[in-house]
């Protein structure tokens, strides 16, 4: 965190708080820069305003190449290099056997795309495991809920944004 | 709590006028069908069973959809609690219209199930085999079993679900949710036998352990669509604006993963008998992608897996009410083939078509059914005033 720039952390117990005091601030026209919460509160992403997530194009990506890597494994092991008879109907044909190899398709499409979906979160969130923990306030893995709001870039003053945090059920406001 | 206003449904004059037309027009297709067909009205008893377990499926549908959510303590379901309960309004005709097809099949008027006859008895060492489970005394007893079961825990349901409104305190949750666990694991054994029973000893010599899954994933997925359906058009009426888009989104979410889990259930089904290529076994399918059945299979699976699965992946398609109707619509008419595909080739062979019997009986089914539900829909508040998990319900929101 740049040292120049100050912020301060409203402290919230109730997830149901939060929420509304998220619409309520970002309503009043004060820039929330991150919310941390023990574990994710429905309806928060959109009340912060964000954009809806596209990981589901690394799914698609890391899935494809999943699906196209067990086809190129199930063709080389059991029709090229040893072709297989299979249920009594050696055709030796990837066409033909297809049903046989669907379950392999399926579960290495799954699996790519899963392991592949976390990573990509991951590396964009540079979440790692072994990384230090980036929330400010410990107890916001445990029961608070943690409101972080950067005052370089405010238009309200310090003052009316800690009564509008107390207004709306900040139970603490912090400074680092 | 908070007290909801709720409002009385009427039945609207064109909806009924219209399944009045469709019963009408379908008894008198049926009755001309019989006259077409009187030296081998197979065709015809093959079709009226079709309808007769499809729609007494999706009606069971609703029981059991209830059930699961009563067990599952699930709140967001009860603004909807009303369609469901009214899908179990079709299921006395579906179980009479089941009890005609197996009544006039002891009697010999047609031969659907020709373990009914004692020569096939008497000849073939398969049949005389499966005798002690596959009698007419027994089966009897079975199908008893199935409509006191299915129909009872309905009626319960329904008692239960108007006595927790009017009261508004636990006392009737608590007992329904002793009654649904008991239904479910009644369920979980009638809809396996049931499956075996009406539809898979038609091809008597054949057996699949996954027979009763998938014959359930297919009217379970059914019912969902339906009442998708009928959420929407009661939205599209001007009722029910409790349920918020966050409902029907759970809802596009049941009928797109049942799709899969139907699709899985079916190619598990097939895959097995294709690896291991047993010839008594695998006749089944042969007798299904070899011939004229071929193309119904290839259409079934498009609307049964294919399109529910492209058009309803992203979350915008399932918050979406023309994707939605659309694919609910053709998922519904996909699993009418698929129940279709599994009854015929074993009654008729390939003497199968789009002709007046399969017209009528889906016309007069669907009109009855739509006559039954709605008709169900008026009996009760739509939207269940005070009920328990309502409040839950209302602020239902993902």
């Amino acid at each position: 965190m740049d040292k120049n720039n100050k912020v301060i952390y409203g402290v919230f117990t109730d997830p149901d708080v939060t929420l509304a005091a998220v619409k309520a601030l970002r309503r009043e026209g004060v820039r929330i820069k991150e919310v941390y919460c023990p574990f994710p509160v429905h309806g928060l992403d959109e009340a912060m305003g964000y954009k809806p997530t596209n990981i589901s194009v690394s799914a698609f990506v890391f899935g494809a190449t999943g699906c196209s890597l067990a086809a190129l494994m199930i063709w080389y092991m059991n029709i090229h290099d040893w072709p297989m008879n299979i249920g009594g109907k050696p055709s030796f044909s990837f066409a033909e056997n297809f049903p046989a190899f669907v379950p392999v398709l399926f579960e290495s499409t799954v699996l790519l795309a899963a392991h592949g979906m976390i990573a990509t979160f991951y590396f964009v969130t540079k979440l790692f495991p072994g990384f230090p923990g980036r929330n400010p306030d410990k107890r916001s893995t445990d029961d608070r809920f943690v409101m972080e709001i950067d005052l370089s870039e405010q238009s309200l003053s310090e003052d009316d944004i800690k009564r509008l945090l107390q207004k709306y059920g900040a139970s603490e406001i912090n400074h680092p | 709590m908070e007290t909801v206003v709720s409002q009385k449904f009427v039945f609207p004059a064109r909806l009924r006028l219209l399944s009045l037309i469709m019963m009408g027009v379908g008894l008198i297709a049926l009755i001309a069908s019989f006259l077409l067909y009187r030296d081998d009205s197979q065709r015809v008893w093959s079709n009226l069973l079709v309808a007769s377990f499809f729609f007494t499926g999706v009606s069971l549908a609703g029981t059991f959809f209830l059930a699961v959510n009563i067990v599952g303590e699930a709140g967001w379901y009860t603004v909807l609690r009303r369609i469901p309960e009214a899908l179990g309004k079709f299921m006395p005709f579906g179980l009479v219209a089941l009890a005609v097809v197996v009544i006039t099949g002891i009697l010999g008027i047609h031969k659907t199930w020709i373990w009914m006859d004692k020569e096939v008895v008497a000849t073939d060492e398969v049949v005389r085999h499966k005798s002690a489970y596959l009698n007419v005394p027994f089966f009897l007893v079975r199908f008893a079993a199935y409509a006191a079961i299915w129909y009872g825990f309905t009626v319960i349901f329904r008692r239960q679900s108007l006595m927790d409104e009017q009261l508004g305190t636990l006392d009737h949750y608590f007992k329904m949710r002793k009654y649904a666990a008991t239904f479910l694991v009644l369920f979980a054994i009638t809809s396996s036998t049931s499956a075996w029973d009406f539809l898979m000893s038609i091809d008597v010599h054949w057996f699949s352990t996954l027979f009763g899954w998938y014959t359930f994933a297919g009217y379970w997925v059914s019912g969902v669509a339906v009442m998708l359906l009928i959420v929407i058009y009661l939205k599209k009426l001007g009722y029910m604006p409790q349920v918020n888009l966050s409902h029907i989104h759970d809802l596009a979410k049941y009928l797109f993963a049942f799709s899969i889990f139907w699709t899985y259930l079916y190619f598990s089904q097939f895959m097995l008998y294709f690896y291991a290529n047993i010839p008594e076994e695998v006749v089944y399918f042969i007798e299904r992608y070899d011939t004229q059945y071929r193309p119904l299979i290839l259409v079934m699976v498009a609307l049964n897996f294919v399109l529910p699965l492209l058009v309803l992946m992203t979350r915008d398609a399932k918050r979406n009410y023309l994707y939605t109707v659309t694919i609910a619509t053709l998922v519904v008419l996909g699993h009418y083939l698929d129940l279709y595909q599994i009854v015929m080739p074993g009654t008729v062979g390939t003497n199968f078509g789009l002709g007046l019997p399969e017209v009528g009986c889906f016309l007069l089914f669907t009109g009855l059914f739509i006559f039954a539900v709605f008709r169900g829909l008026e009996q009760a508040n739509l939207v269940p005033s005070k009920a328990t998990f309502l409040d839950e319900s209302l602020h239902h929101n993902y």
